[in-house]
């Protein structure tokens, strides 16, 4: 009985190999396997007649093994023939290139600006905005330039009254931030700037970020590691800077930063005019009268201010070499180049 | 401002290198812009034959050149032969074997006016000359050729002679003092350690008359807040003539062209000492005044309308705010800008009349921008200069004339000075306090030294500091501005570089950052470019593509760029629909835009702007405008089931945002809107108020842009979706409970909006009712003409229990009946 349940066992393993086909296969099943009728199953129910308890036992597990080994042989047969047919669908050419993931591009003042934003805020700097139409007093007035001082002239401001004007800088937030938000406070305000000028190096619109730092004891050691902080972010770690003394109005002392050429590395190039420096920000300690129309006591408060064109930062960090591409608005200006090309 | 380092040499020693010295200017403040060789391409050059040009009756040469191993490429350029070079001279001190200085063609000997030409002599033309020492600017011998005594041909003559370096720099408007040689030559002499020589500002008592100014010119100041100072001096019996030839040379190296020896005195006093001058004929000035032999001179306001010719033979209509010098009640100058030409010196000159004067910054400014006309003395003049200046200039001045027009100085001066400027006073600070400003440790006995360098009056008690700015300083007023003269001539190099402490706290200033940066990510992942517009737009596009600023009237510019650009936007998309024709122009295939940025509204501003002054003084003026921060979209589409599509993706997205930013999907409701198609338009409401608008733009307006095809438009206020402070985030446990899906299937009249059927079922529905999808639309056979078929697909659930299927039932038939009841609708079969 046994060398018969092992014939049939090995009989049916054979024709499983064999199968050609799900179908075919499920037929076997059903042969061997199946629950009524099948050989195996059959033979099961038939070893109750069976009176040696010992035998009866044996016998009964064999079967259950030769079943399981079946049941398996059957399972693997199938999953063959089921991917064997995965196989013969059509093959897909992995080697296409694959069809682009459509998604926006940002102008390149955009990704600077952004730029800017997540180094400042790692400093704890926080973003504030003002108003774009701005009042000629909180322009100019506040910040230390009076009707008649010569720096109004320079500055070609858009009017739309004798009161109002388009912002000729983001530095009326400053005023603005000081007398919403006093001492201490750190914020940065980057935003759009109009002046009346147009020519290959101008435009009426540019963005600007103002900076500004006022706590106790605030010095121009200060300004230093932090605009230098940012340089090397934004820039990059090779990127040095030099500190020239300058002058603003709003600002005592006044300095402005220079980068390292970007271009030639400061051996001299046509764009830094072969000095090797490129001028990139004005900075400097907030005049004790400007601290004042913020509200602010000089003699306790000290801070730094500085300013910034975001057009020119983005134009020598992105190699874009004329301003007036980044207001053009062609889209195939957004597309970054690698490096190189 | 071109400064020449041979004259500076006049005031300090300054010998170190070039470099150094132009470090030494940048580092302490004075930009310098270039060092310009000022003989830059002329070099040594060996005669190696020499013969007279045949037939010249003026003796002149030809000379054989050997210009070194590399001959100048210009020479190859206008094709003359190279080996050698041969040139016209009329030299006579020449030898064969003789290096001498060669300048070629193109090139500017320092005391020529213009680059050299090729020359022709009778049938010979010479590329370029030989140069002389007057003509390099290093001397007066004018007679021979400079015969160098050393180097090789080829050698830049830079290298073997010393010749003048140019400097360009660049004077920070807050020191005027600074646009002369003595006020350079200070700054250099304080950076460097160097002791600064003023040039002798007196007369020697040989150049002196007997007589004196007094006697000859009288000079009245009717309006002293305009000129606070007047001062004339005489000189008598000068020989008009060239100036002597150092003065030529120096006057040339800064770009100055000179003319004789009286103009050229005056422009070599300005700019030496930073006060500009202006000569006078006495006898013309006299006889303008109508007068025998005294100048009167009379300084006013000019009379509205006044004219007067200029020296540049222009005549002007003055204003009423511009100040005049007058000869008697007859304007000869503009004051502190140009003399007038009925009045100045010429060559049959005898007496002069030489002016010095002190003059309002802000009047000499405004004067110079009315009349279009800048010149060096306004430069100078606008800055504000000290008041201490005029004597000086006076004295430096005649005794130069009296030095080369061999004139004759009447004593003293006439000197009007009704209002003297307030001067600096005493400035007290401690070596800690430009320590804490600066960053570093001050050494007040450090410190005195570099500003007693600097000029000013030093006072050292312990580590107290008083000191006294000089005249010219009208910069420095309070103890942070001395910091800053000490912090510049330390060199902020020095300074180290530090990190503030973090004593702000992240939230003591809250954010007012509108929620821009999400946007613009939402916006890319839709696919859409960025694009950044001008905020000026035409009032005729404002009329045409209103957009979100519907019929409100755009804020016009006073002095706008181009009639283009003469108002601010209401709306970005006139600007964005720019951007799109920009690029359809340039190929670029279905471009897709958005902008996100502010627009203008007037008279809708609520309160003051957040940071106004608390006085209160912006009540009195007109409120700014309101500035809502806007997100449009423009995108071009092929055909019009595109735009069809494009149309709902601009609503998805903008959907998202208002998701995001406010929690809740915005509702449309069909509009007729400006510049849109009928059937295609619909303005978006979030809590019953316009907050966008959306659609395909017209054909005709298309057109008005110089667009293409089909154009799909919107416009979201982000001030009004994104709440202030911004949403805080919630969430909720899923539901735990099974829910029961039903479809519900009925026909509607095919003009019905599904919007409002969408409302009718939220309602109907019931706090069962978790959702509701429109999930399928359709006409067809089976649907009667005139009708269209919706199939909803019904989600209920109960928060707290297994919903019965009779519950769900019963609602579904609440809502049919609403449909039925609200919408016309039936259910299908």
């Amino acid at each position: 009985m046994t060398d018969d349940v092992h014939a049939i066992a090995g009989r049916a393993m054979d024709e499983v190999a064999a199968a050609g086909d799900l179908a075919e296969l499920e037929g076997l099943r059903q042969r061997y396997l199946g629950r009524r009728d099948g050989t195996l199953s059959t033979l099961r129910r038939g070893i109750g007649s069976i009176g040696d308890v010992e035998a009866r036992r044996q016998l009964g597990q064999t079967i259950n093994e030769l079943v399981t080994r079946v049941s398996e042989a059957i399972d693997g047969r199938r999953a063959q023939l089921e991917t064997a047919g995965e196989d013969h669908d059509a093959p897909l050419d992995l080697t296409r290139p694959a069809p682009p993931l459509r998604r926006g591009r940002l102008n390149p003042v955009t990704i600077a600006a952004g730029e800017m934003r997540r180094i400042f805020a790692q400093l704890g700097y926080t973003v504030v905005g003002g108003p774009e139409v701005e009042y000629d007093r909180y322009n100019f007035t506040l910040v230390n330039q009076p009707p008649g001082h010569p720096a109004r002239d320079s500055h070609d401001t858009f009017y739309i009254d004798d009161s109002r004007l388009l912002r000729t800088h983001t530095s009326p937030v400053q005023i603005r931030s000081m007398l919403q938000h006093g001492a201490p406070q750190r914020v940065i305000v980057p935003g759009k700037s109009f002046r009346r000028d147009y020519d290959a190096s101008h435009l009426p619109m540019f963005h600007q970020v103002e900076g500004l730092c006022i706590d106790e004891g605030i010095a121009i050691s200060d300004l230093k590691g932090t605009l230098e902080y940012f340089a090397h972010s934004f820039f990059g770690r090779d990127a040095r800077v030099r500190w020239r003394p300058h002058h603003f109005p709003f600002t005592e002392p006044s300095l402005e930063m220079e980068l390292s050429c970007v271009v030639c590395g400061g051996t001299g190039c046509s764009l830094c005019g072969h000095t090797g420096w490129l001028e990139l920000l004005g900075s400097g300690l907030v005049h004790p009268a400007v601290l004042r129309n913020g509200g602010i006591d000089p003699d306790r408060y000290s801070g730094f201010a500085f300013g910034m064109g975001i057009e020119r930062a983005a134009m020598l960090a992105y190699g874009v070499q004329d301003i007036r591409l980044l207001y053009e608005n062609d889209v195939r200006l957004l597309q970054p180049v690698s490096a190189g090309a | 401002m071109k400064v020449s380092l041979r004259w500076l040499r006049d005031y300090a020693p300054l010998d170190a290198p070039l470099d150094h010295l132009v470090r030494t200017l940048n580092e302490t403040g004075t930009e310098v812009g270039t060092a310009e060789d000022v003989a830059a391409g002329i070099i040594a050059a060996r005669i190696t034959r020499l013969e007279p040009v045949p037939k010249s009756s003026h003796g002149l040469m030809l000379a054989d050149l050997d210009v070194g191993p590399i001959p100048p490429h210009v020479l190859v350029d206008l094709g003359f032969p190279t080996d050698p070079v041969r040139v016209v001279t009329g030299a006579a001190n020449l030898h064969v074997g003789d290096l001498v200085p060669y300048a070629p063609p193109g090139t500017r000997p320092p005391a020529m006016d213009e680059p050299l030409e090729v020359r022709a002599f009778g049938r010979h033309k010479s590329p370029g000359m030989l140069c002389s020492p007057v003509e390099l600017g290093l001397g007066d011998d004018a007679t021979g050729i400079l015969i160098l005594e050393r180097g090789a041909p080829g050698a830049p003559l830079r290298d073997l002679v010393d010749l003048d370096v140019v400097l360009d720099l660049e004077i920070t408007t807050n020191r005027p003092d600074c646009l002369c040689h003595v006020g350079i030559a200070r700054e250099l002499a304080a950076g460097l350690g160097e002791t600064l020589t003023e040039p002798d500002t007196s007369i020697p008592d040989s150049a002196l008359s007997a007589a004196s100014s007094e006697q000859r010119a009288t000079v009245t100041i009717d309006d002293p807040a305009g000129c606070p100072r007047f001062a004339v001096c005489i000189i008598e019996g000068v020989a008009v003539g060239p100036s002597p030839a150092w003065m030529q040379q120096r006057l040339r190296a800064i770009g100055l062209r000179p003319i004789n020896n009286l103009v050229d005195t005056t422009n070599y006093v300005a700019h030496e000492l930073g006060q500009p001058m202006h000569a006078f004929d006495l006898d013309r000035f006299v006889a303008a005044a109508g007068g025998e032999r005294q100048a009167e001179v009379v300084v006013r306001r000019a009379q509205q309308g006044e004219g007067i010719v200029t020296l540049d033979g222009v005549a002007r209509r003055l204003s009423s705010e511009d100040m005049v010098v007058c000869a008697g009640s007859r304007a000869v100058s503009v004051a502190g800008v140009m003399g007038g030409a009925t009045t100045a010196v010429n060559e049959s000159t005898t007496n002069v009349l030489l002016e010095a004067a002190n003059w309002d910054g802000p009047t000499i400014r405004a004067t110079t921008r009315r009349l279009n006309l800048r010149t060096d003395a306004s430069t100078l003049f606008e800055k504000g200069l000290s008041d201490t200046l005029p004597p000086l200039a006076l004295g430096r001045a005649a005794a130069l004339m009296a030095e080369t027009a061999r004139g004759h100085v009447l004593r003293g001066s006439v000197d009007a000075w009704p209002r003297p400027l307030p001067a600096p006073g005493h400035i007290s600070l401690t070596g800690r306090y430009a320590g804490d400003r600066l960053g570093m440790p001050i050494d007040a006995t450090e410190a005195g030294t570099v500003l007693a360098r600097l000029g000013f009056a030093v006072e050292q008690d312990g580590a107290s500091l008083t000191v006294v700015p000089p005249h010219f300083r009208r910069d420095v007023w309070i103890p942070i501005d001395v910091v800053e003269e000490v912090g510049r001539m330390l060199g902020y190099a020095n300074v180290p570089s530090t990190l503030p402490g973090r004593r702000v706290e992240a939230t003591a200033v809250a954010p007012d950052v509108p929620p821009d940066e999400h946007t613009r990510d939402v916006c890319l992942g839709a696919g859409f470019d960025e694009a950044i517009t001008f905020s000026f737009t035409s009032p005729a596009l404002s009329r045409v593509l209103p957009g979100i600023g519907g019929t409100r009237s755009p804020i016009p510019l006073r002095n706008p760029l181009t009639d283009e650009w003469s108002v601010l936007r209401v709306s970005q998309l006139p600007g964005l629909c720019g951007a799109l024709a920009t690029n359809i122009n340039r190929g670029v295939t279905g471009p897709a835009l958005f902008e996100v940025g502010r627009v203008f509204w007037e008279g809708e501003r609520q309160g003051p702007v957040p940071g106004s002054t608390p006085d209160g003084s912006d009540r009195k003026l007109p409120p700014l405008p309101l500035e809502p921060l806007v997100l449009s979209a423009a995108a071009q589409c092929t055909d019009g089931a595109a735009c069809a599509e494009q149309i709902r993706h601009v609503q998805s997205l903008f959907d998202r945002l208002a998701v995001d930013f406010a929690g809740a999907g915005l509702m449309a409701r069909p509009a007729q809107l400006v510049a849109m198609r009928s059937g295609r338009s619909a303005e978006l409401l979030i809590d019953g108020q316009v907050v966008g608008v959306i659609g395909e733009l017209r054909s005709d307006v298309v057109s008005a842009f110089e667009l293409r095809g089909h154009v799909v438009v919107g416009e979201l206020r982000l001030d009004a979706v994104a709440p202030d402070p911004p949403r805080a985030l919630r969430f909720r446990a899923p539901a735990r409970f099974p829910a029961i899906v039903q479809d519900l299937a009925v026909t509607v009249p095919s003009d019905g909006a599904a919007g409002r059927a969408l409302d009718v079922v939220r309602n109907a529905g019931g706090g069962l009712l978790e959702s509701v999808e429109l999930y399928d639309e359709y006409r067809g056979e089976r649907i009667a003409s005139g009708r269209k078929g919706w199939t909803f697909r019904l989600t209920f659930r109960a928060p707290d229990r297994t919903l019965t299927s009779e519950e769900a039932q019963h609602a579904q038939q609440t809502i049919l009946a609403a449909l039925t009841r609200e919408c016309d609708a039936e259910l299908r079969r």
